[in-house]
């Protein structure tokens, strides 16, 4: 069997204790942008961002990848029912703007194609993409790095990009072509 | 290099769809090493492979914010030996370090930065935790109230929220003494001015680029209901390895509401008209030339919203691009009524080898009307990637010009022949002078207010509150309501009677900024500004100052033809956008359509707010809740609660509250219903009218039933 450099997959083996760690850093300052939209309080909003740690903590190992992105929608599952269990027993006493109630959120989080959702999903893909890219950096060669950036991130002509770092333009294909694969390895799972 | 023998035949190639899987990353390891053998040495692959349309991953990559990382323009003259350093340019003597700073429990401070128009910027050390930060100290003219340091502090709450690689961090706001400072991440590089000023005009490609990661941070921002509102190259940094960075988010928007709040303290028109001037003279002496500000700012400094970050960022591209700004001719008057009126001589005519693309790219961020904009800074960013991706598939000449524009870059000495030379509008700070006074100084016991606000009616999703506490009368007299459509005077002020008048502006101090221009002639006012002053007593009727877009904070309301209706629907409730005195009168009229609950005005009494409640709780009751925590439900009822009121769907009737400091009156279609008697500490709002963030605002409500409110209105109370 290969060994697994899916992070996604290096979470869920690792156990309790250093799973717990990874998606507190990957995944706590996403969470917490999500739900400071619906709260007036930081504790408020610490409280819930602990219950959904734990929840996704806990059910990380059944968790079984059906389908392209289904992690994103797993995670803003999980976010929307704790909001609700939190506003239910008056834990979260939520802040709404823009004439909807608290319930339409809700509602609209629990609905794929809403315009919620995919913003949601926009946010969760920006960020994971973001959190992945810092973890490869250290581990790709720095032309490689320079190469890949530059083409793939700034959208720089290859050309241009060829001649300033003085190498063939196969070598930028090659280098894009290696830190993609890397970067799709990396996130497999979550950003797929 | 390695030639690999996978394929041996260099005419055997990879079929597209296994290039561009190859290209994206999407092969097994053992497959993508044999396409990478055939790559390495195939330029029919390469060529082929620069038509290949973005998978989904790879477009994404663009979006997101990406200057973790180098970008490699070159940006070594951030750090050239021998230049100033800091964000402006220090002409004085390096300022004195406050006392409350020496020895200060948390920071040590190293050094100082430099001065920004809102006051001295320190480099300190956080002693416990050992992290390097940039401590600004706000300039104490700014900060010299309770209301105003509450404000300080709110803001910088907000902006402690945003979190993103173009945004300067803001950490928090702290006091020492009576100085005022905000914490923020210590960024090592210098403000855009200041990089033109060094290097004349940008690379167009280098220009965009800065551009594009601006448009991402304010992305950020707008996705979390933020705007900037002073977006100009004054307040983005750029480091040595070419990160941009977002300053003072939420201070901007601090200081011009404070400026404008200073700046209006007179009833008389004329008074007023030369106030407006004046504020126009401190906003420029705080915050620079309106080189860079939206027309819709300029009109009406609440309403602006993202697409006015995006008019001035369009308008920092100019400047990138040229080296001036839009309209770098006349005074800041001028300026302000060119933003508003005219088209700035289009990018390509002052700089040749800009492509019309990207001039057009400028022209629609700076589209006088914010409809005809990029809506979201979001697609700015995509716009220009777009321009990227053009270039780099199918124009050859664009391409080589971009790599030519690249090496002259790299190079770096000013006389780079590709560029034309810098104009000589590139910001030289002028010497700041002291306008001269039109004005006497404010001799008058009144200084404005203005109203709390949201700032996220584009994006609807949070609540914030931009100005955090309404200034309230604390002696009644001499009571102004004005309307002013000018600059930053915006919708309904409210203005308070203090006992110690404001210092009038000619006599402070302006040796602090060094940055910014002043305005140094008798400012001309256009003639068309509409001014509409209420004298004291009189009505004013708000439904022409409702947005619901902005105010609404349930339900769904309209404003049509003069009134307002709302939509049945639970606790359904909208702000109102006034600030009001201690005392005062607030009345409404309506009908109520169907239903059978409650139409409610929500009044603020000191920092209590409480309802007057019409028909309420299904049991036709009528009074003033909550008072002690009991409500008017015959269950829990209180000393208000009037029995068997009723309302007939469908008739009109007229319903008022008369605020005093030690009483509160409820009146129904002319009829005294009810007195409240108290100083209002033991009110409260039952939870289903409470307006989060509004702690002090004015409200209506209506539970459950269509209702239309043909009039509301208030009136300070005059002693």
């Amino acid at each position: 069997m290969e060994t697994s450099l899916s992070l996604l997959e290096r979470i869920r083996a690792s156990g309790d204790a250093a799973g717990w760690e990874q998606l507190v850093e990957l995944y706590t300052p996403l969470i917490r942008i999500w739900i400071r939209r619906y709260s007036s309080s930081p504790q408020e909003a610490d409280d819930v961002i602990q219950d959904v740690l734990a929840v996704v903590v806990r059910r990380l190992p059944d968790f079984e990848r059906a389908r392209p992105g289904s992690f994103r929608t797993w995670l803003r599952t999980i976010t929307v029912n704790c909001l609700r269990d939190s506003w239910k027993k008056q834990r979260l006493r939520p802040v709404v703007a823009g004439g909807s109630d608290f319930q339409q959120v809700l509602e609209q989080l629990s609905d794929p194609h809403s315009e919620l959702s995919r913003l949601w999903n926009d946010e969760h893909d920006q960020h994971v993409l973001q959190s992945l890219l810092t973890r490869l950096r250290p581990t790709v060669p720095d032309q490689t790095w320079q190469s890949f950036f530059r083409v793939a991130m700034t959208g720089e002509a290859v050309e241009a990009v060829a001649a300033d770092l003085g190498i063939t333009v196969n070598s930028i294909y090659i280098a894009r072509s290696r830190v993609m694969a890397k970067l799709r390895e990396l996130g497999r799972g979550l950003i797929d | 290099m390695n030639t690999s023998t996978q394929h041996p035949d260099s005419t055997h190639h990879p079929e597209p769809v296994l290039l561009a899987a190859f290209l994206d990353g999407r092969l097994s390891e053992q497959q993508r090493l044999e396409v990478e053998a055939h790559v390495d040495c195939c330029p029919i692959c390469c060529d082929a492979m620069s038509r290949l349309p973005l998978d989904p991953l790879s477009a994404r990559l663009r979006d997101i914010s990406d200057d973790d990382v180098d970008d490699n323009s070159d940006w070594s003259i951030v750090t050239d030996p021998g230049l100033p350093r800091s964000a402006s340019p220090t002409q004085n003597a390096a300022p004195v370090l406050p006392a409350e700073l020496h020895d200060h429990p948390r920071y040590r401070v190293l050094e100082p930065l430099g001065r920004g128009g809102m006051g001295v910027v320190y480099k300190a050390q956080h002693r416990m935790m050992d992290r390097i930060v940039a401590l600004k100290v706000i300039d104490s003219r700014l900060i010299d109230n309770p209301q105003m340091i509450d404000r300080f502090r709110n803001e910088v709450k907000a902006a402690a929220l945003l979190n993103h690689a173009n945004i300067v961090r803001a950490y928090d706001a702290e006091q020492a003494g009576s100085l005022h400072f905000l914490v923020m991440e210590y960024v090592d590089g210098i403000s855009l001015a200041e990089l033109i000023q060094r290097k004349g005009p940008l690379p167009a490609e280098q220009a965009l680029g800065v551009v594009r990661k601006v448009a991402h941070g304010l992305q950020h921002a707008y996705q979390h209901g933020m705007v900037h509102r002073d977006i100009k190259p004054q307040n983005i940094m750029v480091t040595r390895t070419g990160k941009v960075r977002i300053l003072d988010f939420g201070l901007a928007r601090f200081a011009r509401e404070r400026e404008h709040s200073a700046a209006t303290t007179d009833a008389d028109p004329d008074s007023i008209l030369q106030r407006t001037a004046e504020s126009l003279t401190l906003v420029g002496s705080i915050l620079g030339t309106p080189d860079y500000i939206a027309p819709e700012q300029v009109m009406d400094a609440h309403q602006a919203d993202t697409r006015a970050d995006i008019y001035s960022l369009g308008c920092t591209g100019y400047f990138l691009l040229t080296g001036r700004p839009p309209f770098p001719d006349g005074t800041a008057v001028q300026k302000l009524m060119a933003h508003r009126d005219q088209t700035p001589i289009p990018v390509t005519e002052l700089r040749a080898d800009v492509s019309p693309e990207i001039t057009s790219l400028i022209e629609r961020m700076m589209a006088r009307d914010p409809d005809h904009r990029f809506q979201t800074p979001l697609e700015v960013a995509t716009a220009i990637h777009d321009l990227n991706t053009a270039s780099t598939s199918s124009d050859a000449a664009v391409k080589s010009e971009a790599a030519g524009d690249r090496t002259d870059a790299l190079r770096l000495d000013s006389a780079s022949s590709a560029r034309p030379p810098a104009p000589s509008a590139a910001p030289t700070p002028s010497a700041t002078r002291t306008p001269s006074s039109t004005v006497d100084a404010v001799d008058g016991p009144d200084v404005f207010s203005h109203i709390a606000r949201r700032q996220d009616a584009v994006s609807g999703r949070r609540v914030q509150r931009a100005a955090t506490k309404a200034v309230r009368w604390t002696k009644p007299i001499g009571v102004t309501v004005l309307t002013l459509t000018m600059l930053l005077v915006v919708g309904l002020t409210v203005h308070e009677s203090q006992t110690e008048p404001e210092p009038a502006p000619d006599s402070t101090p302006r040796n602090t900024q060094t940055a910014s221009e002043s305005l140094t002639e008798s400012p001309m006012l256009p003639t068309e500004v509409p001014i509409r002053v209420l004298m004291p007593g009189e009505w004013m009727n708000l439904i022409p100052q409702i947005d619901p877009s902005r105010d609404t904070v349930a339900g769904v309301w309209q404003n049509v033809n003069g009134e307002l209706s709302v939509e049945a629907a639970v606790s359904a409730r909208l702000v109102l956008p006034v600030a009001v005195p201690a005392e005062y009168d607030f009345d409404i009229e309506f009908t109520r359509h169907d239903g059978v609950h409650s139409i409610a005005l929500v009044f603020a009494v000191g920092d209590h707010q409480a309802t007057y409640d019409i028909d309420a709780w299904g049991e036709h009751v009528a009074g003033i809740q909550n008072i002690g925590g009991q409500s008017i439900q015959p269950s829990r009822p209180n000393s208000t609660m009037v029995p068997s009121q009723q309302l007939v769907n469908g008739q009109r009737y007229s319903a008022e509250v008369r605020v005093r400091r030690d009483h509160v009156q409820a009146w129904l279609n002319g009829q005294l219903l009810t007195t409240y008697h108290g100083d209002g500490s033991d009110l409260s709002l039952i939870p289903e009218w409470r307006l989060p963030g509004f702690t002090d605002s004015l409200a209506i409500g209506a539970y459950e039933s269509s209702t239309t409110f043909h009039r509301i209105r208030v009136r300070a109370v005059q002693r």
